[in-house]
């Protein structure tokens, strides 16, 4: 498993491997059941600290989105893209409401919700 | 300690070298001292330099070698001999920083000993070579040797060597730098040598021990000096340890 | 916790008048990067030779978990110039505890150095290299280095800190001082910003990231609420109409004052330079 960690962003690295983690199920390329990298492993292939990485997994646990089994390792517990798929409208919510205020009309906005699901 | 032994052989070569060298600039010119010094005895002025009959005991080899070996030549180079090996040990690896990769794995006192030990055997050992060197030399040429004052002499020699090693040694652990400590030592030297020349402290000059007057004269070992020597080595040792053990890197 | 430093303190000078390192507490956890940063002077290197016993603390504790000796890389790197290389790998052997000379030949020839090479006649970054075969090759639990990457090229660099960024993965704990924000984030996990002698910020570094941030005041506001703004803020840049201040998320979010994230940068340069001399009242960032 491999992606990009900025060093230099804002985003803490903990997050930001958190997010792509969240990312690749969402994808539909971690599936329910499938086992993610150790965290030894992980933390070679990105170049990040353990530390970090035990971090992030420790979260993602918390959320609901991996599970840890003995001897086995971290597994992805699918059901919980629920919960990412609500924080991400959350997310949104907060984002229109600041279109909202800027003055961006309902219209436009509806022309850019259409433009992206065109695309997929 | 087989580090030590190894950032020594630069030092005790050279310091071999040239001994040997000057063994060899009075070893095979016996004759020719000799009737280069009749020459001057019908001169006045050199007779008070020469005690009588001095030059006729030269005629005579033990006595001959004797003099102009461990009375002259050697005798002189002791002390510098002994600063020689010692004057870098410590100092040396303060100034280029090299310590440090010795401290962080060994304790001090470990660092401490194994250089004190190293140099210490060292002079020991070249002391004791280039005081042999007659016996040797008489050896091969066939020459009539009396050993009983050779042992004496080497005894002297090496205590001389040993303590001018470890005065060499005090200063190379309080000086950071390696030309200090040469300079400090030489200084010592010079400052108990010439004071030495005053009644009552004529026990600081170091140079009738080396150069074995006593020896020579009644053939026997200054023993309450070797006793002295080897206090003031003792004490050396201890102050060195300190400065060392307590030194910031 | 294999190194806890609690209130060390080290002076120099007649009267104490150098305060090199003045009161640094800091806990290093074993599979820590921990970065201690700084600007030149300020401290790192006198705190890791109090650490290592190298120079004499004057007061303060430093407790050491560890059953090896720790490994050390000092800042210059000094080695004995005049051995070849492979001397240098003997004597190393010799002195050193648990040394596997397998292992050291194995990444001298990784690193491509020359074996009959004297070591003065290597670049800096091989004497870099040379210096981290030796140290990565003794049985060692913690692993110190002063500014690793000073004076070396890029691409030796990140070799050198993919070097370093191993050594937990292996079961080890790094602590090394830099000077090089851009490389500490990409390197350390925790951090402590020393600043003459004294540590400003010390956490985990994606924490202090993001605990700090800016704000923009009105030039009118900016005034009146100058005195509280000089106590907590820093004040990184006047424009014509509003003034910066580099203040703590906390802050920001109690006074409900819209705030912006910062890179690393500002805010080590807040907590650097917010502070004033000593004998003015402190203007840390709190």
């Amino acid at each position: 498993m491999w992606f990009t960690i900025d060093f230099h962003s804002h985003t803490p690295v903990y997050v930001q491997i958190k997010d792509s983690i969240k990312a690749l199920i969402l994808k539909g390329k971690l599936k329910t059941g499938d086992y993610i990298p150790s965290i030894r492993n992980l933390a070679k292939d990105i170049g990040v600290n353990i530390n970090t990485v035990a971090r992030a997994y420790r979260e993602l646990e918390l959320d609901g989105v991996i599970k840890s089994e003995r001897g086995e390792g971290y597994v992805v517990v699918g059901v919980e893209s629920e919960k990412i798929k609500e924080g991400l409208k959350v997310e949104m919510m907060k984002l229109l409401n600041k279109c909202k205020i800027s003055g961006i009309s309902e219209d436009d906005l509806i022309e850019l919700v259409r433009k992206i699901y065109k695309d997929l | 300690m087989a580090k030590e032994f190894y950032d020594l052989r630069v030092r005790a070569i050279t310091v071999l070298a040239i001994t040997i060298i000057l063994f060899f600039v009075i070893a095979p010119f016996q004759k020719l001292s000799v009737s280069m010094l009749e020459g001057y005895t019908d001169n006045p002025a050199m007779e008070k330099f020469m005690p009588k009959g001095f030059t006729e005991r030269l005629k005579e080899w033990n006595f001959y070698i004797n003099s102009q070996w461990y009375g002259k030549n050697f005798g002189q180079i002791i002390p510098i001999i002994g600063i020689i090996i010692a004057f870098p040990l410590f100092s040396r690896e303060f100034e280029s920083g090299t310590i440090a990769f010795l401290l962080v794995r060994r304790s001090r006192r470990d660092v401490f000993i194994s250089k004190f030990l190293a140099g210490l055997l060292v002079t020991a050992c070249v002391m004791f070579v280039e005081s042999s060197l007659p016996p040797l030399y008489s050896l091969i040429m066939s020459k009539n040797y009396d050993l009983d004052l050779y042992f004496k002499a080497m005894l002297q020699s090496v205590f001389a060597g040993v303590l001018w090693y470890n005065v060499g040694m005090f200063f190379s652990t309080i000086f950071r730098d390696q030309v200090k400590p040469i300079l400090a030592s030489l200084g010592i030297l010079a400052l108990t040598t010439t004071v030495g020349f005053l009644k009552g402290l004529r026990f600081l000059n170091t140079y009738p021990y080396a150069l074995c007057s006593k020896i020579l004269e009644s053939g026997t070992i200054d023993v309450p000096y070797t006793i002295g020597v080897v206090a003031v080595s003792i004490v050396l040792v201890v102050f060195s340890y300190g400065a060392f053990k307590n030194s910031e890197v | 916790m294999i190194l806890k430093v609690e209130n060390l303190r080290k002076y120099f000078g007649k009267k104490n008048i150098i305060k090199a390192v003045d009161g640094a507490s800091f806990e290093i956890e074993r599979g820590d990067v921990f970065a201690l940063l700084g600007l030149n002077g300020a401290g790192k290197t006198t705190t890791i030779k109090c650490i290592l016993d190298l120079c004499k603390r004057d007061t303060g504790e430093i407790i050491y978990n560890g059953r090896d000796k720790i490994a050390y890389v000092p800042e210059g790197k000094e080695l004995y110039s005049n051995y070849k290389v492979k001397k240098m790998i003997e004597v190393a052997k010799h002195i050193t505890e648990g040394f596997d000379i397998d292992k050291c030949l194995e990444f001298i020839s990784e690193f491509g150095i020359p074996l009959d090479e004297k070591v003065s006649s290597l670049s800096n970054g091989q004497a870099t290299q040379l210096y981290l075969a030796l140290v990565l090759s003794q049985r060692a639990e913690l692993y110190i280095f002063d500014e690793p990457t000073w004076g070396l090229d890029p691409v030796i660099r990140n070799k050198i800190l993919d070097t370093i960024k191993s050594i937990p993965l292996n079961g080890g704990t790094v602590f090394y001082t830099s000077h090089i924000l851009g490389e500490v984030e990409r390197v350390a996990d925790k951090i402590a910003i020393m600043h003459k002698g004294k540590i400003l910020e010390i956490g985990f570094l994606d924490d202090i990231k993001g605990s700090y941030c800016a704000v923009s005041i009105e030039k009118m506001q900016s005034k009146s609420r100058s005195e509280e703004l000089g106590t907590y803020g820093y004040l990184y840049k006047s424009t014509e109409s509003e003034d910066i201040y580099i203040v703590k998320k906390d802050y920001a979010q109690e006074r409900n004052l819209d705030f912006q994230p910062i890179p690393f940068e500002l805010t080590f340069e807040a907590l650097v330079l917010g502070q004033k001399d000593q004998g003015e009242e402190s203007n840390e960032v709190r």
